[in-house]
């Protein structure tokens, strides 16, 4: 099992996550501080969130750029429904989320057949674009105070924020692993002609893809609008947190080639990139230091990925040992060294 | 000590270009390749030969760069090599046609021959120059395409001649054949056949492996056979007969006394039911059209397995793409059973269409495992619960029912040999109990035991009420297994033939007779 855990593809981000804890808690004593746990989760929390919803578009081997300006939508939205009672309008809001992402980016890039790169850059570029006119730019102070409660409140002592996200991970993770939906991500991800011989929908899956990451946007933008209490035209930095999330679901071991990875090494991936944010705020660096570390971060984990592609052996080498023992008997393949004919001459024939 | 190093010391004949020492091939825990040592002389044809699975393509991959030997030495000219990679095995001298085609699909006929090295004058591609190149190497192997196109404007018999041709140009000392006839048609085989003598006339070393044991005697001087990874016999080809060689492959041992058979053929039971009354038309197809085919009309009866008979490019394979769907533009009506299908793959697997390619790459997605692989029509309904233990249930039944190997539903599909991966591809269809099944060349680049294997599958399928279509790429596979035949040329439905009162070869010339 533990050979399992180490071998799996999110092993690097995991380690690395495991020694920045270490390193970080061994010289600042304040970084196991229950306050400072909680403003990690709490603040990595709608990261999390849009970066699941990430994950789940990359194994099907795309890319969804707009999750940024579906975040910025979605408290714009919020802002102007402040008339009807707030569970309705956040509900509205998530339903608005999923049919952006399905309707726009998901049949444009399922049946319309673009390019996913260039329609998700698009539709980033005009949803900020809208959220920008819209708005004129300003900031509107939000006051509901359920958004509060799910922004910045406790449960169990635990911010909200990462409960939500909790509950997201399990549904998505069982979606992913445990219906034919998430088979077919993983196969039109994999090989798409395979996929569509096997008489996959193709395009409908596609258009569910883009719709549960235009969800997962939506939900992060409501959770960001209850830390804040303001709905942002700028909300995910104008765009950065798409390819901030595209660099934690790499750093967890999902490739951008599609068909692998998965929802827990996207934890770890975000994880580490929050909590070497949170390092560089404790060791009073400035902020700016932040997207420095990232990126370095993220080269250092493509690189290692790489480095383990190129020996695909080396780190299931432990399993193997176990499994040698009966192994030719029981699958028929070559007999491990020591064979039954080593050491004698070949026999010829005539 | 190396078995048979004594014996090498004495050949005669020239010194080796190529020899292989001691090479072992470890992948996990499992060793595909152990201790194999063998020359390729200059003006040689070395031939290896082994079932699926006894580690030929392993070996293949080791000399030309594409997999590093666990253990043993590569020496060329007598000196020890390594190959960082294809690339830098093409550097220091050896080329390779594999089996699997590394072409670009959308550049040009001509890019992809020369491939890294077009020729260019101060840093400018001489255009014109290379396609003038490209198309007399192309004609050297009696292939005419325009080399101006996209190589994926090439059907598949025209894509590994522009591997072959990749491989011609770039003159190396050393020319590895990974089954290179295997997906030609005869007359291209047959050209293949001619170029490798030529090579050989040259002084070029020849390193070859074929499931087509009469390439191996119509070609090899030197024979090696290899059995679960190692060397079991090795010596001039006269020194073999084909049952000797099949009962080295499959037993790793000579036959016990002549008189014995080696190997076992299996009967020849030509056509599924011989004799047997029609049957209820099942599948009727009219006015199938294509971008490539033409108003093509037949029925099918239940229990009768039909041979599509065509060269590659003629339509047989549209046929079978149509019918299940996969082909967009297909006009025509289909009708199983006296109902119309409905358009589609999706939904005409659930109408009981199966559909076999010949190109497993097409079929498998290699990061699922087995089990997940025969689950995947399963997901063609979108929205439902995926059962682990119930699909691992199938998936443990159906490997044990076509004995497929290693017996294990859990590893990835791409750790299986070419011959398992297409048993996987059967399986998928197995538990749904297709009624048409729909086979697109189903055993390209098998071996004798698998071929038998899923010919085996098929029959048994067809004779309980199912039935039929089958392209091969060798007409022969279609002489012995199929009831009736039908002609296919230029996209039209040319003749309905009996393929068992034809005998094979003139199956051969009928094929070249109807190609205009």
């Amino acid at each position: 099992m533990r050979s399992r855990v180490l071998s799996s593809k999110s092993a690097g981000a995991w380690l690395a996550l495991a020694v920045l804890v270490v390193a970080l808690g061994g010289t600042h004593h304040d970084f196991f501080d229950v306050s400072n746990i909680r403003n990690v989760l709490g603040t990595n929390a709608e990261l999390l969130v849009v970066a699941a919803g990430m994950t789940v578009v990359v194994i099907s081997g795309g890319i969804d750029l707009s999750v940024g300006a579906i975040m910025a939508g979605a408290q714009l939205a919020l802002a102007d429904l402040h008339g009807i009672p707030t569970p309705l309008a956040i509900l509205i809001v998530l339903v608005a989320g999923f049919a952006v992402g399905a309707l726009v980016n998901g049949v444009l890039i399922g049946i319309a057949r673009l390019n996913f790169f260039v329609v998700t850059l698009a539709s980033m570029t005009f949803g900020y674009g809208i959220v920008l006119v819209l708005t004129n730019g300003s900031t509107t102070t939000l006051t509901a105070s359920l958004l509060n409660q799910l922004g910045n409140s406790l449960l169990l002592g635990i911010p909200m924020p990462a409960v939500i996200f909790v509950v997201l991970l399990a549904v998505l993770a069982l979606g992913m692993r445990r219906t034919t939906l998430g088979r077919a991500i993983y196969s039109v991800g994999g090989n798409a002609e395979a996929a569509r011989l096997a008489g996959i929908p193709i395009p409908a899956v596609t258009v569910l893809v883009y719709g549960i990451s235009g969800f997962c946007g939506a939900l992060g933008g409501v959770i960001d609008a209850g830390r804040f209490m303001a709905a942002t035209p700028t909300t995910g930095n104008s765009g950065q947190i798409a390819l901030t999330c595209v660099a934690a679901v790499l750093l967890g071991g999902t490739s951008l080639k599609g068909g692998t990875g998965g929802l827990a090494g996207t934890v770890a991936g975000v994880l580490v990139i929050g909590v070497l944010n949170n390092g560089v705020d404790l060791l009073g660096l400035n902020s700016y230091w932040q997207g420095v570390v990232t990126g370095l971060v993220l080269v250092a984990a493509v690189a290692f990925d790489r480095f383990r592609y190129l020996r695909p052996f080396r780190a299931r080498r432990k399993v193997g040992a176990r499994l040698a023992v009966g192994a030719d008997a029981e699958t028929g393949w070559p007999a491990p060294a020591g064979g039954e004919s080593a050491g004698e001459p070949l026999p010829r024939p005539g | 000590m190396q078995p048979g190093r004594v014996r090498r010391a004495a050949a005669q004949g020239p010194p080796p270009r190529l020899a292989l020492r001691g090479i072992g091939k470890r992948f996990g825990p499992t060793w595909v390749l152990r201790d194999v040592s063998l020359d390729v002389r200059p003006g040689q044809v070395h031939a290896v030969v082994g079932l699926n699975g006894s580690g030929k393509s392993t070996l293949m991959r080791a000399v030309y760069g594409a997999h590093q030997p666990t253990e043993g030495q590569i020496l060329l000219d007598g000196v020890p090599c390594r190959f960082r990679g294809p690339r830098d095995a093409l550097a220091k001298g050896v080329a390779a046609v594999p089996q699997e085609l590394p072409v670009v699909p959308d550049l040009s006929v001509t890019e992809n021959i020369f491939l890294g090295m077009l020729p260019a004058s101060g840093g400018v591609f001489r255009e014109r120059q290379a396609h003038e190149q490209a198309e007399r190497v192309l004609a050297h192997l009696h292939a005419y395409a325009d080399v101006r196109r996209p190589v994926s404007s090439l059907d598949l018999a025209g894509q590994q001649l522009v591997t072959v041709a990749r491989a011609l140009v770039r003159q190396a000392g050393v020319i590895v054949f990974d089954e290179p006839t295997s997906a030609l048609p005869d007359r291209a085989a047959a050209r293949l056949r001619e170029v490798i003598r030529i090579l050989r006339a040259d002084g070029e070393a020849v390193l070859f492996i074929s499931q087509r044991l009469a390439d191996v005697f119509d070609l090899a001087d030197e024979v090696t056979v290899l059995r679960d990874g190692r060397a079991v016999a090795h010596g001039p080809v006269g020194g073999f007969t084909v049952e000797t060689m099949v009962h080295w492959m499959v037993h790793g041992r000579p036959p016990v006394a002549s008189g014995v058979r080696g190997g076992g053929e299996p009967p020849r039971d030509r056509g599924v039911s011989g004799g047997r009354p029609p049957g209820p038309t099942l599948l009727s197809v009219r006015n199938l059209a294509t971008g490539r085919l033409r108003d093509v009309s037949f029925d099918v009866e239940a229990g009768e397995l039909v041979g599509l008979f065509g060269l590659p490019g003629s339509g047989a394979t549209d046929i079978l793409r149509a019918v299940f769907g996969a082909e967009s533009a297909a006009e025509g009506t289909i009708w199983l059973n006296g109902a119309e299908l409905p358009v589609g793959v999706r939904h005409r697997i659930g109408c009981g269409l199966a559909y076999v390619a010949g190109d497993r790459q097409a079929a498998l997605v290699s990061e699922l495992s087995v089990a997940a692989n025969i689950a995947l029509p399963g997901s063609r309904r979108v929205g439902r619960l995926l059962w682990p233990a119930r699909e691992r249930r199938v998936a443990v039944a159906q490997i044990a029912a076509l004995r497929i190997q290693p017996p294990k539903a859990d590893v990835p599909v791409s750790a299986l040999s070419g011959g398992n991966q297409q048993k996987v591809v059967i399986a998928r269809w197995l538990a749904g109990n297709p009624a048409v099944w729909l086979l697109d060349d189903p055993t390209r680049g098998l071996d004798a035991q698998a071929q038998a294997d899923i010919h085996q599958i098929v029959r048994d399928r067809v004779r309980a009420g199912a039935c039929g279509l089958i392209y091969s790429s060798d007409p022969r596979e279609l002489h012995e297994i199929c009831d009736r035949g039908l002609l296919i040329s230029g996209g039209h439905l040319t003749a309905e033939i009996d393929p068992r009162v034809l005998g094979a070869d003139e199956l051969g010339g009928l094929l070249e007779e109807s190609t205009p």
